[in-house]
């Protein structure tokens, strides 16, 4: 192979790996309540419809975190996908006692401060909803996702999925407060190479309720 | 039982607060309420009175392992009343608690075993002296919203004005024995506006005062104590009977800020005493309280 077949492999490379590029369409995502409103911390994930597109993934070796920080889980909805560490950092000079009840991923860490409390592998899809035996008002989600591609939405900003490959999708939207099933959001699309397709889903939430943390001022011998 | 004793349980509560992994908390509270019974006389022999409240709580927790936590709190409390300058008082406390969350998770029941003491020292020193109580508690998470508790306590006054009047009558009007049991509802309508009420059956010692002299003929043949009360006046004679007491409570809480809650709350006392002396009570009340 000469020079001038090498250059010319070299620039069929680029464009190739250019023109893969202009291959992922996109898909802009607007999530609203029923006044109009685009919502945070709506998870929307999009499924290929041939699911061995993607394998399962083995563990991942980077652990994604769910921080405590004055005594709230931080952030209030995680996105991983199914097969991730998560690690539960204690940044509060107090200690927590992490639970969760849910089928997708029963577990404790029991009292323990600072960074001393073990990864939790999340294996299966599903949603975790995190709770501290101490403090009742801490509450926090996991959205577990079987597919890599997902997003979390946004205060007030349309969420965009940039490198979706072509073909066939499910997409779904989960809420901590929708009052409907994930499943009935579920809307098909189909993707050719240079789309850029819009999708709107409208969300009837149920209102925002938080146990608040000062209920009763003489709260010395109550949970 | 003095003042000193009292001092040494709040010192205590604050060199094992001063130590640290425990979590503070404090609450002030300011409470205007108006009672239209203050002396617990018959019907036709009442006063009635606006009271100003200042309150400040302070204390730590303690989690001593998963389940189980220990709570330390020293409180001050002061009330100015409008009319009767006599009842304006200073109350001065600590108390320590052992609670015990019985399994995981937002529901899971909980018991406590509390503790504690104060001093009151009122304008009218007949009224002053100490008081102690125990409390069981015991309580669970209903549903996210709604909660319940129950108090069982036992509680003494003792009180430093320790006078034999005639007869061998005790002067000792305010040397008062209770136990009772109170069962209390917490149901939260959304993250910032809740309600609470509370039923409290009490048996024991309860006192009233007759402003006019033989303002109730009834009372001398059940008494088993009696004092001059100049709070009311210098006819007015404080009366120490048994009895069973009643109370409601009613009251409606609104987060304003993060920190600060105001409550509309009502209180409404049934106190039936020994040879049907009984005695009403109506205390509504505003609460600003903020906790820090």
């Amino acid at each position: 192979m000469n020079l001038k077949n090498l250059l010319c492999c070299y620039v069929f490379g680029v464009l190739a790996v250019q023109y893969q590029h202009t291959l992922a369409a996109q898909v802009t995502v607007s999530v609203e309540d029923n006044e109009g409103h685009l919502i945070e911390n709506a998870v929307v994930t999009a499924i290929p419809l041939n699911v061995n597109s993607f394998p399962k993934p083995k563990p991942k070796v980077k652990k994604e975190i769910v921080d405590q920080i004055d005594k709230e889980f931080f952030p209030f909805v995680k996105v991983v996908q199914v097969n991730t560490w998560v690690n539960f950092p204690n940044n509060d000079d107090i200690r927590h006692h992490v639970y969760s009840f849910s089928s997708a991923k029963r577990f404790e860490l029991p009292l323990y401060s600072g960074t001393h409390a073990e990864p939790v592998l999340l294996d299966s899809s599903g949603v975790v909803v995190l709770g501290c035996n101490i403090h009742d008002w801490m509450i926090g989600y996991i959205y577990i996702s079987e597919t890599p591609y997902f997003e979390k939405t946004v205060s007030n900003h349309q969420t965009v999925f940039k490198d979706l490959p072509e073909g066939e999708y499910i997409m779904k939207v989960w809420h901590s407060n929708m009052l409907v099933s994930e499943e009935s959001t579920s809307k098909r699309i189909k993707l050719d190479a240079i789309d850029n397709i819009n999708i709107e889903w409208r969300l009837t939430l149920k209102p925002e309720f938080k146990i608040p943390r000062q209920w009763i001022p003489a709260r010395s011998s109550l949970y | 039982m003095n003042i000193k004793f009292i001092l040494k349980i709040i010192g205590l509560s604050l060199c094992v607060s001063a130590s640290a992994s425990a979590e503070w908390y404090s609450t002030v509270e300011g409470k205007y309420k108006y009672s239209n019974n203050l002396n617990n006389g018959i019907s036709n022999d009442t006063v009635d009175d606006s009271i100003f409240a200042l309150s400040a709580v302070g204390g730590k927790y303690f989690q001593l392992n998963d389940h189980d936590k220990l709570s330390i709190q020293s409180q001050f409390n002061g009330e100015v009343y409008d009319r009767f300058k006599g009842m304006n008082n200073l109350d001065l406390g600590g108390s320590l608690a052992l609670t015990r969350k019985w399994a995981l998770g937002l529901y899971a029941p909980w018991t406590s075993l509390s503790f504690g003491g104060a001093y009151i020292d009122y304008n009218n020193q007949v009224r002053s002296g100490s008081k102690f109580h125990v409390q069981l508690s015991s309580g669970k998470r209903i549903t996210e919203r709604l909660s319940v508790w129950a108090d069982l306590q036992f509680d003494k006054r003792f009180t430093d004005y320790n006078v034999i009047v005639d007869q061998g009558v005790s002067g000792s009007v305010y040397n008062l024995t209770n136990k009772s049991f109170k069962l209390n509802t917490l149901y939260l309508f959304d993250s910032g506006l809740f309600i609470k009420s509370s039923y409290q059956f009490r048996q024991g010692d309860v006192v009233t005062t007759t402003l006019k002299n033989n303002a109730n003929p009834n009372i001398d043949a059940v008494t088993t104590a009696a004092s001059l009360d100049a709070t009311f006046g210098s006819q007015a004679e404080a009366y120490r009977l048994t009895g069973t007491t009643h109370i409601l409570n009613a009251g409606v809480s609104k987060v304003i800020m993060p920190h600060w809650l105001m409550s509309v709350e009502y209180q409404y006392v049934m106190i039936y005493g020994k040879g049907n002396n009984n005695y009403f009570v109506s205390t509504p009340a505003l609460t600003s309280s903020y906790d820090f």
